[in-house]
Parts: structure tokens; sequence; C-alpha cells
């Protein structure tokens, strides 16, 4: 789990959730972290508000726009240990992978390179 | 340690062999033959002929011995050749089953099915005319080119950072190259199909490692890779191979080929067809701001074109195993007469992929250190090195996630078909991979991503 959020319990964590659901509704909160091998965390916001209506195939893309990750990149997405199908909405992978706190926590992880 | 002229190939750019044209020059400038402009370009057989027939001095590096291993190299390599092999071929040896069975179900080879038969009684099972069976599926297995490690070979430095610090001499892919074998192999089997050959010879050429000319060789494919962060000596993932391709066609152009890496596994039918076409795929934008399309969609089928091309696809099918709802689409892939093999693997370990049999993979492993070929007439005697007659298996739940899918595309009329097989596979693709038909404003290269901030940390996509 993010370092910044371990510190905040799971009420203030909830709280927050709530405050920005109901300032956008129409969004998802996400927090994006890191695997081990790839770490840019100083140039990119790991919190991210996404339309309800994204396709998860939308939101990587403007992920990756938003990392400005060079186009000869890989850019792997995973929820829960899984990857989701390319056309399901976000609003429906948040239904199944939501956290208690009420964020969907995703992972970007590097590909693997091969000897 | 070693005199610099031994590291200095013949011809540093590649690309004047296969420069449109044909100008054709080489290090015997009195030799040279040039080409006027309105020939038709050369085929790749005439190209790989010219390399040998037209310089007095041998085209092949033959200096380097046998076993290019000096005590100082081996101890600044963390394996040697030796123990290389031995991991390599144990492997094997300790794997539960690797061989292919044929007796119960039918095997997938390069797009083609192969129906079962008993051996031993020479009888077809549930076998029509026309249909092919286990004789047919060894001759075509062992007809793929296979490429392995090898050792000896003219010395890559590993040179690292703007002064160009000299790390290490590699003179064998052995423990760093399967990934660029893996790849060398879908790129040969590619123009194999493209230039519909029956003799591998001039394709092998084209990657020997000690024929400086050869444009698709580690040397060649170390050097570009340098563009991608990797050093010579890296281990290579999936995708970077498939760019390094992509480059190296681009520098090497081959009459009527092309080679186009998709990510995020969507095709773009613009740029598929601007490829194809040579027209840049902004002309295809259209008043609809919308990805789909099909009015454009018609449009771009009522070009023509005689160009073919290589799509690759670098995919991640899950976290470290492949997720089982996708098992159904790599085999559909594989299945596809326009396949041409994936780019994968098993952890840490680069493998082709070729076909599939039930729920295993047919593959063709680049793991065997084999002596590079010196000169022409060796490579001409040790040909039977270059193909494998005994298919091995790797089930699909132990390999890798991170491949990279390769589709050939022969023509216009292959292409219609391959979007009507992409269609009629939707559930077993299971959305794996779809097609577009423009790009969208945020994947072009001039885009400016309106900055967006909340105050609260947050970011709106």
């Amino acid at each position: 789990m993010d370092s910044k959020l371990d510190s905040i319990n799971l009420q203030q964590r909830k709280i927050e959730c709530q405050k920005i659901m109901q300032s956008h509704p129409n969004q998802i909160p996400i927090i994006l972290e890191n695997d081990k091998e790839i770490n840019d965390s100083k140039t990119m916001e790991n919190r991210f508000l996404v339309p309800k209506r994204f396709k998860f195939q939308e939101f990587i893309f403007n992920l990756r726009k938003n990392m400005n990750l060079p186009k000869t990149s890989a850019l792997f997405i995973s929820i829960g240990g899984h990857l989701p199908a390319l056309d399901k909405t976000m609003i429906s992978i948040y239904d199944e992978f939501k956290n208690p706190d009420g964020f969907l926590y995703v992972r970007y992880s590097s590909e693997s390179a091969l000897g | 340690m070693v005199d610099p002229e031994f590291f200095t190939p013949y011809m540093t750019e590649g690309n004047q062999m296969y420069s449109s044209g044909g100008n054709i020059s080489h290090k015997t400038k009195s030799k040279e033959t040039i080409r006027p402009k309105s020939e038709p370009k050369p085929t790749l057989d005439e190209i790989t002929i010219s390399l040998f027939q037209q310089n007095s001095d041998p085209p092949y590096m033959t200096n380097t011995p046998d076993y290019y291993f000096p005590v100082e190299l081996l101890k600044s390599n963390w394996f040697s050749k030796a123990s290389a092999n031995a991991r390599y071929n144990m492997h094997h040896i300790v794997s539960h089953k690797v061989t292919l069975d044929f007796e119960d179900s039918p095997a997938i080879l390069m797009g083609k099915t192969y129906y079962p038969r008993i051996i031993e009684t020479n009888q077809p099972i549930n076998k029509t005319d026309g249909e092919l069976g286990y004789k047919e599926f060894i001759r075509d297995f062992s007809q793929i080119i296979w490429v392995t490690y090898r050792s000896g070979f003219r010395p890559i430095n590993r040179l690292k950072g703007s002064e160009k610090q000299h790390l290490k001499v590699l003179t064998t892919d052995a423990g760093w190259g399967c990934t660029i074998r893996a790849g060398q192999m879908m790129l040969l089997n590619t123009l194999k199909r493209h230039f519909n050959y029956e003799d591998n010879f001039s394709l092998l050429e084209t990657i020997q490692e000690n024929l400086m000319t050869a444009p698709f060789s580690v040397h060649k494919i170390t050097e570009l890779g340098v563009e991608f962060d990797k050093l010579p000596g890296d281990w290579y993932s999936p995708s970077t191979i498939c760019h390094t391709i992509e480059r190296l066609i681009s520098k090497n152009p081959i009459p009527n080929f092309k080679a186009k890496v998709f990510m995020d596994s969507v095709i773009y039918r613009d740029q598929l067809i601007s490829a194809l076409v040579d027209i840049p795929f902004e002309t295809f934008d259209c008043e609809e701001s919308s990805e789909e399309c099909n009015d454009c969609f018609e449009k771009f089928l009522a070009y023509d074109w005689d160009a073919s091309i290589l799509i690759m696809l670098p995919v991640m099918l899950g976290l470290k195993t492949i997720q089982p709802e996708f098992h159904s689409a790599v085999k559909y892939f594989l299945s596809m007469p326009q396949t041409v093999g994936i780019v994968g693997g098993k952890p840490r370990s680069a493998l082709y992929f070729v076909g599939y049999q039930e729920e295993s993979f047919i593959f063709l492993d680049p793991h065997l250190v084999q002596k590079v070929c010196k000169s022409n007439e060796s490579l001409r005697e040790n040909q039977a090195s270059y193909s494998c007659s005994s298919p091995k298996i790797l089930p699909i739940c132990e390999a890798e996630s991170s491949m990279s899918l390769g589709f050939y595309i022969r023509n216009k009329e292959d292409y219609v078909l391959f979007e009507k097989l992409m269609e009629a596979g939707k559930d077993q693709i299971n959305g794996l991979i779809t097609l577009k038909t423009h790009t969208p404003d945020y994947c072009r290269e001039n885009y400016q991503h309106p900055a967006q901030n909340e105050g609260d940390d947050y970011i709106i996509l």
C-alpha cells in the first residue's frame, strides 16, 4: 500500500474518499502504486479521478500521456493482482475491486526482460 | 589487448545494401555496381548473393579462434560457454513433459492444423484427404528457421555512457541474447514467408554474426538497442526486440515489406494502412473525432497496395503467468493463418512459440550454444544447425505473461481476412487485442496534455 496512506487510518481515508466523490460524482478516485522496478514517482502524481464511463483502455491511454512515457515503453496496469480486459468499463472494475476505504488501487508493472 | 582494427566492420551502415534504387556499394570501390533508378528493386536473394560475389576480400570475419574465450574474458563474463550449455541443455532433460505427443489430439502449427494418427500402424484417424498429419507436421516444423545462441563471434564491445566506458568484450550471446534470438526467428520466418523461400540459405546470411554486412545480426541489433537503453549484454524484453526489429527494417528497407509495432494492444487501422500505402496517417483524419468510424474504414478498403506488413503486438497477459481467460486468445492467435509466432518465454528465458497442442505451446528454444559460422561454406555445411526436428512443448500456464504477438499480412485480401478473423474470434480473444480506425489525439506525437490540477493532489483524466 502507498506509504503516504499507511500513516492515515482507514476512517480518515474513507472520509477523504467520500469528500472527493461528493465533489466529483461522475468520477472514480484511483490511487496508482508503483511496482518495484519502475520508480519515477517524482515525475508523476499518483492520485487520479477517472470518469466512470471510461473503458479500461482509455484509462491506460490517459495515464500514458500523463506519465510522459516514451512511445516505445510498455505500460501495464493491474488491479487486485489481475489484468482487466481492455473493454471493461471503469465503473464495473471499481465495483469489483474497490478497497474498503472507497479508493481503487491500481498498480503498474514493468514488462519482464528475458535472457 | 585487441587490435582496434579487429572491431571495425567493413561496413558500418547496413542500409547501403538495401537502399532503394539498388545502389549496392561495397568496400572494393572498383567493383561497385550501380543500378539505374528505373530498374526494379533487388530481391533479397540478389542482395545477399551480391554480398559475396563482388568482393575480393571475404566479407566474413575469419580470424576469430574457434572458441574465443581467453581467460581474462572468462573471468569478466558472468558465465562461460561451458556452464551455459550445461545449464541450457540440461533444462530440457529435467522438465517433466517436453516433447510433443502426437497420438491424442490435433496440433496447431503456424496457423495450420495437423491431425493425429497412430504412428505404429500408419493408420490415419479422422483424417480425410488433404488434411495434414504427423509426417507433414514434422516436415513443416523442421522448415521453421531455428536460431540459437552462438559463440566465438566477432567481438561486441559493451560500452557505457557518453565517454564510452569500456565494460566488457562479448564474443557470445549465451546468457543474454535469447530474446534477440527469438526476435530473429520471428523476423526470419516472416521473411521466409514473404519471399516464399524453400531454401533458407540467403535468409540465414542476414543474421550471420561474422558477416560484416549482415543486416539483422546480433551485432546490428545490439547497436540499435542502445536507442532503447539496452547495452549489448543486457536482457531484452519482448517489446524492446519488436521496436528494434521495426527500426532495423526501416534502416534496411526490403522491397514491399514493412514492419510495425503497436503498443497498448490496439491496432490503429489508420497507421496500418498508412504504412502500407505510404501516406502519412493524418491524411486519413475525418471530422468525427471518434476512434471508430465505419465510413473511414470503408475508405481504407478502397485503397490498393502491394506491400506486406509484419505487425508486432507486445502484450502482457497477467502479472507473472498468463491469466486463464487469455489462454483461448493466444491459442486463437496461433491458429490464425497470419500468425508468425510469438516471442514469449517462461520466466527468465525467451522462447519462440510457433503453435500449440491442447493446453501447451509448441516452441523453438534458442538456449543452445553453437559455434558461429565463419564463411559462406561453413554456413552451407552447418545449415542444419538452423533447423530443429524435435518439437518441444510448454504448458500455457507456465509461460511468462509478457510476450509479443507477430502477424504477417501479405496483401489486401489477407488484410480483409485478418479483419474478419479478428471479428469472428471475439469470444476467444476476450478483448485482448482491439482494432480501431483512428488514432486518438493523445496517442499522437505533437499532443500537448492540458494541465488539469485540482488542488487536492488529484489529476483528472
